[in-house]
């Protein structure tokens, strides 16, 4: 395999952020969302294809609700009819009866197309839903560290939730209602045509203006909105750093400032939000108004045609002719609510296919062969996060099978990146990895990954008991070695003093625990994988003393017989590894034993020269 | 419910508007009730009787209603948009003066987030109650009413019938909605859920990968993706079958009228009576479809009612918060600090539990130099956050140059102590901007001499002062953001100087660098540095060993190492790294 990175998650910028930030506010109609699609066929087209072997349901859905609309075009014009013919002209209550029958028969069978065309899409966009969450998840499990390195976890989570409910919006019933309105507007115009071309005309004349208002509405209010967006985006983002920083704040003694400053941007964002509602305000009173005239001419002008020509014209006509221009104008406001409700899903939908179509950096060759231990060997290694910014240069060694290294070096100077490459967590920009001979890249990443201990600088748990978090990496550990581990680990005694032993459940990040504990736990997780090959990533720092001295011994008997990493400032197994590498500008500057790189007298002499210095006087106390 | 009412004391403010928007809504209303009566006497007065005049006069009539009804209506929106969002304004005002004037016992009790959906997506919720729930409330009453005494003043049985019609479907439509909220709380619960799971994965996706298990974690999101679908189906269905059906109502109305109506009048023609018109029975009809849809809307908006009152409550909820430190009644305001801090008799505890500073007794003299030593939970931080009152201790006194703390203004005291806590927060915004927080009017020679001590000036360098350090400083690394702290609490010249182990991500040399210019250059300063490395703290004038709340000892480096316990027991595992 070759180590060139292809269209990849490194070649891309970075996503963007979305206006407004992640926290947004109930949904509803005064919440119109003023983005949309950069691509909109594009999306529109990739999002189809998620109906795949649905779209024979949503072609029945589609034919269902035309059936739905011609029965509701044709009622008002039966009851016109009836009125017509029965109670203006010839009053027979007979057949008067029969059409009323038959009216109601018609809005029963409305009723059932519509259920019908419903309970058809329900299933239809839950299913897309349902399978865009999983791809898009599962495709995230693909992806390499390098990823989440450049995408914040607040945006990943952003198209995840806000992106796929802006889509579940879009296809749970906006589709189906764009294309009732669609129906509904031709139909009845169709139904007009054909009853009174005079009477259409009337109803017609009004179009034109009310589109052309609908236009003028509609841009200020996606103008309007567009402000009001950003402005409750500032006082988001405002309210979030003045609450997370409200203790600077406070010991600052900035109250009063920072009340002023508040003040000001919740002012402009209520402003903005006056603005905004008003225009959105305006739709609904100006259609109204619209329809009024629309019936103060029907009752006008048409009530004249009634009395001069009584043959054409009458009141059953009318009737008809108020009731669509009524229906007329729902479905023509809706369709401008459902455009911009789609509008959003289709941008959602376009984010979160951006996820998807992220390649993963890090893949398996197609002849990948299991992990075996043996010696590790680094040569010519070359890596950077960010192009131009090499972190690793050339570097070269070999860690023979069983072997402690321990790597030393200033913070930044790439000790983490080492490990991180090792575990395929990145792959090497130039030069290769081998264990046993083999370039890790022509491993499978399932063995190798399953033979490393990884212990993080900041582990991580997940939001469940502690047993469930030490048998992560070993689900088939029986509870007696899970307990022998924790006894290991030294973990033991302040699980047992836990609320509820190993069935404690520890919050979000294991935050109920403290650091040191948490390393600790870390470490009996790392136990119970039995690993071949151990990485300790600064495991004790920021860790007090004594929990320290239990981490160390911990530690040393974790590495028995292991291959091991060790990355740290002062840890005693240090002194104890066979080897220490010291890594400085990129390079490995110096590596030996202890004794020998004391004896050097070079730059890992000095380090220790400096701390030396700060403690002599504890060094005789204790010698 | 209570809280919701308690939201009108909110909106007093907002009285002659809100009142004017239900006089100018009621208007509204009626005047589109009025429509459906023109058009019947137009057909009546009109058309049945031949004469035009009447006819021109109910079109303009209808003209005439259109326009000042929708006028009405336009005024009474604007009005009720104005509430809502002024009421907004203020409840965030509210709120926000209040948090501010927490103080860190009340922040123990409330999580960041917590407050931050309260001042964002509560008050955002209440404000959507006053602008669509009451107004559709009103509209819906009126119209309910109004159309009733139109009806009945119309004709009797038709309106009997519609008006058994309409309780029907107002009945049935807070029914529906009562029996969707729990089904509703279901589906948010299986979301949250999902989105939980999501997010764990997201943020410990780096153990998943060295742990190899993702398939593991794919079947878990998959189950909750499952569980949710199920949820989400099961409401589809529902309202596939429910809201076809209020539609059907309206049509069924209408259906109903034409019969009833239609009946009457073929009997009338027969007998040769005169009675219901078909003026009459238009009017009906337009009724109806008037009528119907307000019905549905009000179900839906009663559901409201509770989001809203939930809303309402967390928001009082904070309201009704007691800062747990209040400012004295004749403050006395610190005017120039030496620095003299005496503990006399200091314990303090966060709540239950044992107390995590037991008896103190302590005097530090002005410009003294104090490191502060001891193991996890020992009291360190508690015993300095008592310094500039961000708790207040149980039992004993604390003086500042010889005053009770109590008496002083407690923010003009913490304008004089600069306290950088253990996790950094800073603002986005340039670097400069942030160094100056406590002190803008300091100038360029003040933030450089901060960050000179801070060892902030290489990187500062690098990025330039401006430049924008993001949200909370994520543009920075975790060393950077703790120099720039330090450098903000030196940049506000400070007379006491607190530092709670703030140097830990920095590495060694500039570590040293740090303490050294701290311990250096700030003549006359009373600094206190907490921290868990003895070399931090090693050039102290006087060390304190704290354990289990407790002082065990004070001394120098020297003194402590001969006749402290703990203080040789920290020493010798930190310095095993040299042999």
């Amino acid at each position: 395999m070759s180590s060139g990175k292809t269209e990849s998650e490194q070649s891309r910028p970075p996503m963007k952020r979305r206006p407004g930030g992640p926290v947004r506010g109930p949904r509803g109609p005064h919440n119109v969302t003023v983005e949309s699609a950069r691509d909109f066929r594009g999306a529109l087209k990739r999002l189809l294809a998620y109906f795949g072997t649905q779209k024979i349901f949503l072609a029945i859905s589609g034919f269902i609700v035309l059936i739905g609309v011609i029965l509701g075009v044709i009622g008002p014009a039966v009851l016109g009819n009836a009125i017509t013919n029965y109670l203006e002209r010839d009053f027979n209550l007979t057949l008067f009866m029969r059409q009323v029958f038959i009216l109601l028969a018609i809005y029963v069978s409305a009723w059932i197309a519509e259920v019908g065309s419903r309970v058809m899409l329900v299933k239809v966009s839950n299913n897309i839903i349902f399978n865009l969450r999983r791809n898009a998840f599962n495709h995230i499990q693909t992806l390499s560290m390098t990823y989440f390195d450049k995408e914040d976890v607040g945006e990943i989570m952003s198209r995840l939730t806000n992106d796929i409910e802006a889509i579940e919006g879009a296809v749970s019933n906006s589709f189906n209602e764009a294309l009732r309105g669609v129906f509904s507007i031709i139909g009845i115009l169709f139904a007009m045509v054909m009853l009174n071309i005079r009477l259409l005309l009337i109803v017609i004349a009004t179009v034109p203006i009310m589109v052309i208002i609908a236009a003028i509405i509609g841009m200020k209010v996606r103008a309007a909105f567009r402000i009001n967006q950003q402005k409750v985006g500032d006082l988001s983002t405002r309210i979030q750093e003045s609450v997370t920083g409200v203790k600077v704040i406070k010991t600052y003694g900035r109250e009063q400032e920072e009340i002023v400053g508040f003040e000001r941007v919740s002012e402009e964002a209520r402003d903005a939000g006056i603005r905004a509602e008003f225009v959105a305000h305006l739709f609904s009173p100006v259609m109204q108004f619209v329809s009024s005239c629309i019936l103060a001419m029907l009752v006008g002008i048409g009530g004249f045609l009634v009395l001069r020509n009584s043959a054409v014209f009458s009141v059953g006509l009318l009737t008809t002719f108020i009731m669509y221009s009524r229906n007329f104008i729902v479905p023509l406001q809706q369709i401008t609510g459902v455009y911009n409700i789609i509008q959003s899903g289709l941008a959602g939908a376009e984010r979160v296919f951006e996820i998807m179509d992220t390649r993963p950096v890090v893949i398996e060759g197609p002849n990948a062969i299991p992990f075996r231990q043996g010696d590790i060997t680094f040569s010519d290694v070359h890596f950077a996060y960010e192009k131009d910014k090499p972190v690793l240069k050339g570097i070269t060694f070999t860690v023979p099978l069983g072997h402690v290294t321990a790597i030393v070096g200033p913070t930044g100077a790439g000790k983490t990146t080492l490990i991180n490459l090792l575990g395929r967590f990145y792959d090497v920009d130039k030069g290769s990895i081998r264990i046993n001979g083999t370039d890790i890249r022509d491993m499978s990443i399932n063995t190798l990954r399953s033979s490393l201990g990884v212990v993080l600088q900041e582990p991580f748990f997940f939001a469940t008991t502690v047993r469930e978090n030490l048998l992560y990496g070993n689900q088939d550990a029986t509870e007696g070695q899970m307990f022998e581990a924790a006894k290991l680990a030294n973990a033991s005694h302040f699980i047992s003093r836990l609320p509820k032993g190993y069935d404690t459940f520890l919050t979000e990040r294991g935050q109920n625990i403290s650091q040191g504990e948490r390393q600790l736990l870390a470490i009996t997780r790392a136990i119970l994988r039995n690993p071949s090959i151990l990485i300790l990533d600064e495991a004790t720092s920021n860790v007090d003393s004594l929990i320290e001295m239990q981490i160390q011994e911990a530690v040393l008997k974790l590495m028995k017989g292991r291959t091991s990493f060790i990355i740290a400032h002062r840890l005693s197994t240090i002194k104890n590894a066979d080897r220490i590498l010291v890594i400085h500008n990129h390079h490995i500057i110096e590596e030996g034993t202890y004794s020998e790189l004391i004896e050097k007298n070079g730059f890992y002499a000095n380090l220790q020269a400096m701390q030396q210095s700060q403690v002599n006087i504890t060094e005789d106390m204790v010698s | 419910m209570t809280n919701l009412f308690r939201l009108f004391a909110y909106l007093r403010k907002f009285a002659s508007f809100m009142s004017f928007a239900l006089i100018f809504l009621a208007i509204s209303v009626v005047l589109n009730l009025t429509q459906p009566k023109l058009i019947e006497w137009a057909i009546d007065s009109g058309i049945t009787a031949g004469i035009v005049r009447n006819l021109v006069v109910g079109g303009v009539g209808i003209f005439l209603l259109g326009i000042v009804g929708n006028l009405a209506n336009l005024v009474s929106g604007y009005l009720f948009i104005r509430s809502g969002q002024g009421m907004a304004h203020e409840l965030r005002g509210s709120m926000f003066r209040k948090v501010v004037s927490f103080s860190f016992i009340n922040f123990d009790k409330w999580r960041t987030g917590e407050l931050m959906v309260r001042l964002n997506s509560d008050v955002n919720t209440v404000r959507m109650f006053v602008r669509m729930g009451l107004f559709m409330i009103a509209q819906s009453v009126v119209m309910i009413i109004g159309s009733v005494i139109f009806m009945f003043h119309t004709d009797v049985r038709l309106a009997s019938i519609m008006a058994l019609l309409m309780g029907g479907t107002l009945a049935f439509s807070i029914t529906i909605v009562s029996f969707l909220r729990p089904l509703f709380l279901k589906m948010r619960a299986k979301l949250d859920d999902l989105n939980n799971t999501l997010q764990e994965n997201l943020a410990g996706a780096k153990v998943v990968r060295a742990f190899n298990r993702q398939s593991f974690e794919k079947e878990k999101f998959e189950l909750k993706n499952r569980g949710f679908y199920m949820m989400a189906v099961k409401i589809g269905y529902f309202f596939s079958i429910v809201l076809p059906f209020m539609l059907f109502i309206g049509n069924f109305a209408i259906t109903l009228i034409l019969w009833v109506g239609g009946t009457e009048i073929i009997q009338n023609y027969h007998a040769g009576t005169t009675g219901f018109t078909l003026g009459q029975l238009i009017a009906f009809n337009n009724y109806a479809m008037m009528a119907i849809f307000p019905l549905i809307m009000l179900g839906m908006v009663l559901n409201f009612i509770s989001m809203a009152s939930a809303s309402a409550e967390r928001i009082f909820q904070v309201l009704k918060e007691k800062p747990g430190i209040s400012m004295p009644e004749n403050p006395v305001l610190p005017e120039k600090i030496r620095g003299k801090i005496e503990f006399d008799g200091i314990s303090f505890g966060y709540g239950e539990g044992e107390d995590a500073v037991q008896d103190v007794n302590l005097t530090i003299a002005p410009g003294e130099k104090i490191g502060i030593i001891g193991g996890t939970g020992s009291g360190k931080s508690s015993l300095a956050s008592l310094i500039p009152r961000l708790y207040d201790p149980r039992k004993g006194i604390i003086r500042i140059d010889g005053v009770d703390i109590r008496e002083y203004n407690p923010i003009e005291l913490r304008k004089k102590i600069g306290i950088v806590l253990q996790d950094p927060i800073l603002f986005s915004g340039g670097i400069r901007q942030n160094i100056l927080y406590g002190n803008p009017e300091g100038g360029e020679s003040v933030a450089e001499w901060a960050a000179g001590i801070a060892q902030a000036m290489p990187f500062i360098d690098e990025k330039g002062w401006d430049s924008s350090i993001g949200e909370r400083g994520t543009h920075l690394s975790g060393g950077q953001r703790q120099r720039v702290a330090i450098a903000r609490a030196l940049a506000s010249k400070p007379a006491i100087l607190i530092l709670d182990d703030v140097t830990s991500s920095l590495d060694l040399e500039t570590e040293r660098n740090v303490t050294k210019g701290i311990y250096e250059k700030l003549d006359g300063m009373t600094v206190l540095i907490i921290s868990q490395k003895i070399q931090t703290i090693k050039m102290s004038d006087r060390i304190i060993v704290m354990d289990k709340g407790r002082i065990s000892g004070i001394g120098t480096h020297d003194t402590l190492i001969q006749d402290n316990e703990i203080y040789r027991k920290i020493a010798e595992t930190q310095d095993e790294f040299i042999h």
